[in-house]
């Protein structure tokens, strides 16, 4: 180590650093000993002064043992609650992949779809979004094509009341099971990035993003907007090895409760 | 032993840091030029350098975030973007060079939307 501090001395301040941090770690490990040795000490000096409750089963009090048992039932209720919720989120997520709207908007951005990118994915998945079952475009899973110049403004404009999309991202356990995984997002879902990259409409947008539909069709229509991905567009090789991401996942939309 | 480890830990990770060649992808190259102020006599072949990596990606990268990094610097030196791409169009790459630069146009001027 002194070999290494003397050729490098501008490496010196990396020393100190970890010194600190060392005596730190040690401080902190010393303090939690203490803790658990003092806690130690007062529960035998409370038993020595014959307050342990001895006088009732299980040390506690029958007032004590009545609110445990209260609050396990209460904690048992949320529990089963959660349980309901999360099946019933789970069929309504279940029920919107398989519904004849996001048929038809799957179909619809499959058969519209170039080979390329044009810069228009989201003048396409709106367009996706408006087709019906038996007609090109009209109201499908949003009423209309609605005018918007970028792409990351989805996360917005899809979740107004007139469109009714939910961001499972701000949903538990989604906002965990989904964040930096859009191969995990249920058929049908919007998925909206930002990119970081620029673009204009009437005025200078700084984050232009990125959208496209997870298809749950193989090959190059995995992932569609104006154009077909085999991987969401944040896992394709130049996303992956790029040192600062392009495409991070903002958004994963989907309409619930048939809204 | 624990702090011996830390500090050894710490010390490596630094070297190891200081050591690793800077590598930059491609999307990263191409967000610093998008970043530079450009010259239009002197950037001329840093920008028909670009384009040719543009049309290259463009076999493997249907997404064509390439140009969508560039579309900003595009907006501003569009002149510079038509002379360079005029002076390396080939018959075979003609057709790719259009749609390239018309993406950046599109981004540039009305969004993706």
């Amino acid at each position: 180590m002194t070999v290494i501090f003397t050729e490098r001395t501008d490496m010196n301040w990396i020393f100190y650093f970890s010194i600190i941090v060392a005596v730190g770690f040690s401080f902190s490990q010393a303090q939690a000993r203490f803790i658990k040795f003092s806690e130690a000490v007062n529960t035998k000096t409370e038993c020595a002064s014959g307050n342990c409750g001895e006088d009732t089963p299980g040390g506690l009090s029958p007032a004590t043992q009545v609110n445990n048992r209260d609050l396990r039932k209460i904690a048992n209720k949320v529990k089963t609650q959660a349980q309901k919720d999360q099946a019933i989120l789970e069929k309504q997520i279940a029920d919107y992949s398989g519904s004849a709207a996001v048929t038809a908007t799957i179909k619809y951005a499959v058969a519209k779809k170039k080979q390329r990118s044009t810069g228009k994915c989201y003048k396409f998945v709106k367009n996706a979004l408006a087709a019906k079952p038996g007609k090109p475009i009209g109201p499908g899973l949003i009423p209309a094509r609605y005018d918007d110049v970028f792409a990351l403004n989805a996360r917005i404009s899809l979740k107004r009341e007139e469109h009714g999309f939910t961001n499972l991202l701000e949903i538990p356990p989604y906002d965990k099971l989904l964040k930096n995984n859009p191969s995990a997002a249920p058929i049908g879902a919007v998925l909206v990035y930002s990119s970081g990259t620029p673009c204009r409409g009437a005025s200078y947008i700084r984050d232009c993003g990125h959208i496209e539909i997870k298809t749950g069709l193989p090959g190059q229509n995995a992932y569609v907007s104006d154009f077909g991905l085999t991987v969401p567009i944040s896992e394709t090789p130049g996303n992956r090895t790029a040192r600062k991401k392009i495409y991070k996942l903002v958004s994963v939309m989907v309409k619930l409760g048939g809204k | 032993m624990k702090n011996i480890f830390l500090i050894i830990l710490v010390i490596s990770f630094q070297i190891h840091a200081e050591e690793s060649p800077k590598k930059l992808n491609t999307f990263e190259n191409l967000q610093k030029i998008s970043e530079k102020k450009l010259n239009n006599i002197k950037d001329l072949e840093l920008i028909k350098r670009t384009l040719k990596i543009l049309i290259e990606l463009d076999d493997t990268d249907p997404s064509r975030t390439g140009p969508a990094i560039m579309a900003t610097s595009y907006g501003k030196y569009e002149a510079l973007y038509k002379k360079a791409a005029k002076e390396i169009e080939t018959k075979k790459n003609k057709q790719t060079l259009k749609e390239i630069l018309q993406v950046m146009k599109t981004l540039n001027e009305s969004g993706n939307g």
